[in-house]
């Protein structure tokens, strides 16, 4: 046996998958993209859903909250239902499209929507800075993550939809 | 001598990519859940030692129970006291709170103050009965 052979059947098989996912890659990355960035906004919105449940914040947070909003230091049961996404066209300043997503939350107590929008505030945070991370764009945004980029989005983020 | 045939190469380091790409993925999902267990790692212990502080209160005078401090929790150090609103804690930069029904909180030398209580220490919870007032204290054992 000669030394390093490789197969001709081998060679046309990979030789034909590698052209087909590179086509192919072209014609669904931008759908992939898109999707990858709302499950990334999923994943944050349940990482504020579950600070808040936990109800353990950075101190800032903490000592506002326990100034004035003290219900918020007791944990409480918070459901994310769905994300809502919405193309709202191209964008010219940032060049890519505008994306802007809702988070439709279910709390099982009845709070002020003072707290329910700081509640909101934390699930929102949290699914921009997550979009920001899985793309690795956290250096190009500022330190609210708003608004949050992908390679061809840009993502904002509208209050949580209590439901 | 042993032999590697290229097929074999080629499909071993396709494999290894995306190895390594999962990889990426994985590492930060378990960052997060490690961060998240030590939260709630937190808000148990706080909830549990409000509710034996609760308990104790509840059970009249002479009654007392003894709550064992973790030295940390999931390896991560940790802070805890008590006054007589609620237990307080701190793991990793983050603040919590556990209230208690109002009461007068005494350290083992029978003042009132704040309680800082030291991770790896067991306590005794006692309720006792000082000038007609009923009194937490929480002394090291």
């Amino acid at each position: 046996m000669d030394k390093g052979q490789i197969t001709a059947e081998y060679f046309l098989i990979i030789g034909f998958i590698i052209p087909t996912l590179i086509l192919g890659s072209y014609i669904i990355g931008d759908t992939l993209e898109l999707n990858m960035a709302i499950a990334a906004a999923r994943d944050g919105a349940i990482q504020g859903a579950n600070m808040d449940e936990l109800a353990i914040y950075p101190k800032d947070a903490y000592y506002e909250y326990e100034m004035g909003k003290n219900v918020l230091l007791q944990p409480s049961s918070i459901q994310i239902i769905k994300i809502e996404a919405i193309n709202e066209g191209y964008n010219k300043t940032y060049e890519k499209y505008k994306i802007r997503l809702t988070a439709y939350a279910h709390l099982k107590r009845e709070i002020s929507s003072d707290c329910k929008n700081s509640l909101g505030d934390r699930i929102n945070y949290n699914m921009r800075k997550n979009i920001c991370i899985t793309f690795k764009t956290e250096n190009i945004t500022n330190d609210f993550y708003n608004p949050a980029f992908s390679y061809n989005y840009m993502f904002t983020t509208s209050d949580v939809k209590w439901i | 001598m042993g032999v590697l045939t290229i097929d074999f190469l080629v499909s071993f380091f396709w494999l290894f990519f995306i190895i390594l790409f999962l990889a990426s993925i994985v590492s930060y999902r378990i960052d997060y859940a490690n961060d998240e267990r030590s939260l709630i790692g937190l808000r148990v212990l706080m909830d549990e030692l409000a509710g034996d502080i609760n308990l104790v209160l509840a059970g009249g005078p002479g009654h007392e129970m003894t709550f064992t401090l973790p030295s940390n929790i999931d390896g991560s150090r940790y802070q805890l006291w008590v006054n007589s609103s609620g237990v307080y804690g701190i793991i990793n930069g983050r603040y919590g709170k556990s209230p208690i029904y109002p009461c007068i909180l005494t350290d083992s030398n029978g003042n009132n103050r704040t309680i800082t209580l030291r991770p790896g220490t067991n306590y005794k919870i006692k309720n006792l009965k000082e000038n007609n007032r009923t009194t937490i204290m929480i002394e090291a054992v």
